[in-house]
């Protein structure tokens, strides 16, 4: 949040003004979120020039609503879920499904019986940014969506339920099936180096 | 507890605490032990990805041309001329204009026109050197300006928008992590063509934030 002493101006004196329409409160307001609001979007649609599309949707969205909110929740939580609106539709638009309604405690056989064989790779400590990055790159929508949601943007269960329309226990079903596949993905790629080197 | 009731209470006691059965089994269990210290891991490491990526500046030009034309800006920008009064001169920060273009510069060098695969390594005559052989001389330039840069674009938005100068800050300071950390990427794998690219991105990035700071001083 922007340091008041600093600039003179805190979000909640730029939200104020922006209800008055002022033009520099909204550029500091967009300038405060952008990058979270754009890195959002960048992860769920992997490109760039859609992910601005949607980006600047959702700030449009945001400032012509912005008279009605009244701090109930926190700015950047409520222009978040709008932003997750924003990226929900347009994966709807092109027929993906984000999240299965009917799916709440599945036991995954597959990734079970692979458990049970030794491990030689173990992940832990070692996993570099880029490598996450690209593996989630590689998450179906769904498990992408609420990864991002709750282990990135670091929302609750029960306001990713609330944003993507499915009950608690399918987010939280969701979140470990994203993890496990993150492992899948993580493990192949160093097995994969491995053999190269 | 079995390793098959382990897996199917994991969903719901990953983030809570784990209760005395689960516990009991992890430390019993090296591969139920080993699943659950890689997920913690991920869970973990993603908290640390920053929201670094910065849309271009077209993003809130769109923004702001679309709020006009609604009628949800009220006050007109001021116009500000080339040779504008007293506390308002831009010649000084003239020239951060070759900063900027220097920037992109270095960014499309890097993008060199090799694209092989690991295994046509050997046989590709290397037309530009990885940028870690030796650290690439365009790399190095750029990045021994940033601290004196940096703080001279910061005082031109602070002359011209003194609100705006805590925003680059934290951006400037976001974008410079971003560099490092691809640079780290490019070190360590200087072969690899997606690597590169996220260096080639992060440079882009800085070069669009010092693009946006004159924008907004030569207006």
């Amino acid at each position: 949040m922007t340091d008041p002493k600093r600039t003179g101006l805190s979000e909640a004196e730029a939200i104020e003004r922006a209800k008055q329409g002022d033009a520099e409160a909204f550029e500091v307001l967009y300038n405060l979120h952008k990058r979270r609001v754009y890195s959002l979007c960048l992860r769920m649609v992997s490109n760039a020039a859609e992910a601005e599309d949607l980006a600047q949707e959702a700030f449009l969205q945001l400032f012509r609503k912005i008279g009605t909110f009244r701090g109930e929740s926190a700015f950047s939580t409520w222009l978040h879920r709008l932003s997750v609106n924003v990226v929900l539709m347009q994966l709807r638009k092109k027929g993906l499904q984000v999240v299965p309604l009917d799916d709440t405690n599945d036991t995954d056989e597959e990734t079970q019986k692979r458990d049970y064989g030794t491990e030689d790779l173990n992940l832990a400590g070692s996993i570099d940014r880029l490598e996450l990055e690209r593996a989630i790159d590689r998450l179906p929508p769904g498990y992408r969506m609420v990864f991002v949601l709750h282990d990135v943007d670091g929302f609750e269960h029960n306001e990713i339920a609330e944003m993507v329309g499915c009950s608690v226990g399918n987010s939280k079903s969701q979140l470990h099936k994203a993890r496990m596949k993150l492992r899948d993905i993580l493990k192949s790629n160093r097995a994969e180096k491995a053999k190269r080197a | 507890m079995n390793c098959m009731d382990c897996h199917r209470v994991l969903p719901e006691m990953m983030e809570g605490p784990r209760s005395a059965e689960l516990s009991t089994h992890l430390k019993s269990c090296p591969q139920c032990s080993a699943l659950v210290a890689d997920l913690d891991a991920i869970a973990r490491e993603a908290k640390q990805l920053q929201a670094i990526a910065e849309p271009s500046p077209r993003v809130w030009n769109m923004i702001e041309a679309q709020l006009r034309s609604e009628g949800l800006i009220h006050a007109p920008r001021p116009r500000r001329s080339w040779s504008a009064g007293p506390g308002m001169n831009w010649r000084p920060f003239a020239w951060l204009a070759p900063v900027a273009a220097a920037l992109v510069a270095g960014a499309l060098f890097l993008m060199n026109p090799r694209s092989t695969t690991n295994s046509d390594q050997a046989n590709v005559k290397v037309t530009a050197p990885p940028v870690t052989t030796g650290k690439n001389e365009v790399a190095k330039s750029l990045l021994g300006r940033p601290p004196v840069e940096d703080q001279q674009i910061l005082d031109a938005v602070a002359v011209q928008a003194p609100m705006m100068k805590a925003s680059y800050e934290d951006n400037l300071r976001s974008v410079n992590a971003y560099i490092r950390d691809a640079e780290q990427s490019v070190e360590q794998n200087p072969y690899d063509e997606e690597a590169r690219q996220y260096l080639m991105e992060a440079y882009e990035q800085k070069a669009m934030l010092y693009d946006m700071a004159l924008s907004r001083s030569l207006r």
